[in-house]
């Protein structure tokens, strides 16, 4: 069984074919997995308008692609997938046109998948992990999740903003490059320096729930005053904090509460596992963290790559056919988008 | 580090819980008097410490920031909610006045986990007890305006005898007090005399524990976020036994200080999260 997966969410569009052969579905295969990204100059964040008209532009000659490489003709896909939410609804739009016409025009039935439970089931089926507590951060999402029951249930999650628009608007204003993501290059910064600073920002965990707004914001002061702008009748006197001082300090505090409330969500539960996903996801020192309160407590870390953990249509094939296979449809009049969509609206029917 | 007589109960998320003898190694905190023929030393008493485990994760200066301002926190929120009468487990000087033997709870715990497998309609007698209990505990700990800042499920202990003994009068019995403590020992069974009408004690046979994320507040919307939490335990974790939740909230309500307000201010914010369907 071949799935095309379609994904628009937020400023990347991917498209990713995949086969699961075999009796049980076993033996998965990744036969294309290509994305574009649309990167706005350093200080702007990308627009839903522009995203939007990046995404049009893109979509056509993205997914002949991915199936030129993937050397399939249309009759050899069985469903196609595409993301119903949650992100910025004009994306959704663009791609969700895109996947309503080639199911009309060949004959493809389509299925509507939720972006995050997209992540975890991408993440899982990488990894191998069995039953993993799922910390999924990104630009627009922040949440512990555990599989109950059915449902892939938020233990914690943001209260404010996500982590990844926290390191996203910072970099704005510091004017760090938006290629390829402005969190690369944050995490580049940070360890551009032997020693570095680290400054005090607040530290907001409540529960297994963080906030992230509050730390942006004391951020934000601190480059604006002379610490780190410098005096401008002391022009001679260097600031005692540079952007590498700032990118550092900011990854520590936020991933800190991270890995706290993910090991709040494992202790609570009683899991060893935890998995990654999500942009943030990709991050080597978000990674790092989490190793260690995992070797502390005798667990055992799952991550994966850019190719997995940023956005991607792979990941909404691999979730699209799970549901296939249980036999799910989306039929054209409910294959609209929403840019709310909890995860825990999902019924995991593949999944006992 | 622990001394050579504590022996270790549980190792959490954030610390190793010990049980020890109140004695001689607390003397670097605490000078006691020296014992003397005239007066014999009293006996020794247990106390529970929680020792706060660095992170290895965790940048080294942040992390002793966090620790210091968390023991900090813990200490006088189980300071004050001692003087409300509500039993919590204890970390460094403060006495555990009625230990439960961790077998005990354990498996009060595991019975109350099978128990939990109903819905709120067919909550069985001890379930009902065990919600009744917990609303009280609630209601106790936010009429001393302490807010927990982490009602979980994994932070409430069950008092064995209290809740599978309905009939027996079990009340608190406290081990012998040093005279260090006695004083704040002393004050809290006061309280506890008063405050307690019914067979359970105070707090009704449920043990908060675990106060470090916990802060002082009279607000009406921390006391609803603190609800929050706890509603989205059950929601996460227990889905089958809402019921328990709503029993509980329900008895809190009808016992903490301005309980129905704190009942509306919990409505809305049930219905706060991100990316929720909530208008249009």
């Amino acid at each position: 069984m071949i799935a095309i997966g379609l994904e628009g969410s937020a400023n990347k569009i991917g498209v990713g074919i995949m086969a699961h052969e075999g009796p049980d579905g076993a033996d998965v295969r990744v036969l294309a997995n290509v994305r574009r990204t649309y990167i706005t100059p350093p200080g702007q964040g990308f627009l839903p308008k522009d995203t939007a008209r990046h995404h049009r532009e893109q979509v056509i000659p993205l997914i002949a692609e991915a199936m030129a490489v993937a050397k399939l003709s249309w009759r050899d896909i069985d469903c196609i997938c595409f993301t119903k939410g949650p992100g910025m609804g004009a994306p959704l739009m663009a791609v969700a046109v895109a996947a309503r016409t080639l199911s009309l025009i060949h004959q493809i039935p389509l299925v509507a998948v939720n972006h995050c439970v997209g992540h975890i089931e991408m993440g899982r089926q990488i990894t191998g992990a069995q039953n993993p507590v799922v910390l999924y951060v990104s630009g627009g999402n922040t949440q512990v999740i555990a599989y109950e029951q059915q449902r892939y249930r938020i233990f914690g999650e943001t209260i404010d903003i996500a982590v990844g628009n926290c390191l996203d608007r910072f970099a704005r204003i510091i004017g760090v490059s938006n290629d390829p993501s402005p969190g690369y290059n944050i995490e580049q910064l940070a360890k551009s320096k032997p020693d570095p600073v680290l400054v005090d920002l607040p530290y907001t965990v409540k529960g297994m729930d963080i906030s992230c707004s509050g730390v942006l914001s004391a951020v934000q002061e601190i480059a604006a005053s002379p610490r780190f702008k410098g005096d401008k009748r002391k022009p001679h006197v260097k600031p005692e904090l540079d952007a590498a001082d700032l990118c550092f300090s900011l990854q520590e505090t936020l991933f800190s509460m991270l890995v706290e409330i993910s090991e709040r969500a494992m202790a609570h539960i009683g899991a060893n596992e935890v998995l990654i996903v999500g942009g943030v996801g990709c991050n080597k020192r978000l990674q790092d963290m989490m190793a260690a309160m995992s070797l502390q407590r005798g667990g055992k870390v799952f991550a994966t790559d850019e190719r997995f953990c940023i956005d991607n249509g792979l990941m909404i094939a691999q979730a699209g056919m799970l549901a296939f296979r249980e036999g799910i449809q989306t039929q054209i009049p409910d294959t609209w988008i929403t840019q709310r969509y909890r995860t825990d609206a999902v019924h995991v029917l593949w999944r006992n | 580090m622990a001394p050579a007589e504590a022996r270790l109960i549980k190792q959490g998320a954030e610390a190793r819980v010990y049980r020890l003898p109140f004695g001689p190694s607390f003397a670097p905190m605490l000078p006691l008097p020296a014992p003397t023929a005239a007066a014999p030393p009293a006996p020794p008493a247990t106390v529970i410490a929680k020792e706060r485990l660095p992170k290895a994760y965790r940048h080294a200066s942040l992390d002793e920031r966090l620790t210091r301002r968390r023991m900090v926190q813990e200490a006088r929120a189980l300071q004050r909610v001692q003087r409300a009468s509500l039993a919590a487990k204890a970390t460094g000087l403060v006495p555990a006045p009625n230990p439960v033997s961790e077998s005990e709870a354990v498996a009060a715990a595991a019975a109350a986990r099978d128990e939990a497998q109903t819905t709120a309609a067919q909550l069985s007698p001890l379930l009902r007890r065990a919600a009744d209990a917990l609303g009280m505990a609630l209601a106790l700990m936010h009429d001393a305006d302490v807010i927990h800042g982490d009602l979980t499920t994994s932070n409430m202990m069950l008092r064995h005898g209290h809740l599978w003994a309905p009939t027996t009068d079990s009340t608190v019995s406290p081990t012998a007090t040093p005279p260090a403590a006695a004083a704040s020992a002393a004050s809290r069974e006061d309280a506890a005399a008063t405050a307690s009408d019914g067979p359970d004690g105070p707090d009704g046979g449920v043990v908060l524990i675990d106060f470090g994320l916990s802060w002082m507040s009279h607000l009406l919307e921390d006391k609803a976020v603190d609800l929050n939490v706890l509603y989205r335990t059950f929601t996460s974790t227990h889905p089958e036994a809402l019921g328990v939740f709503w029993r509980a909230l329900d008895t809190y309500v009808g016992q903490a200080r301005q309980g129905p307000y704190i009942r509306r201010r919990f409505e809305t914010v049930r219905l706060r999260g991100r990316k929720r369907v909530a208008f249009g």
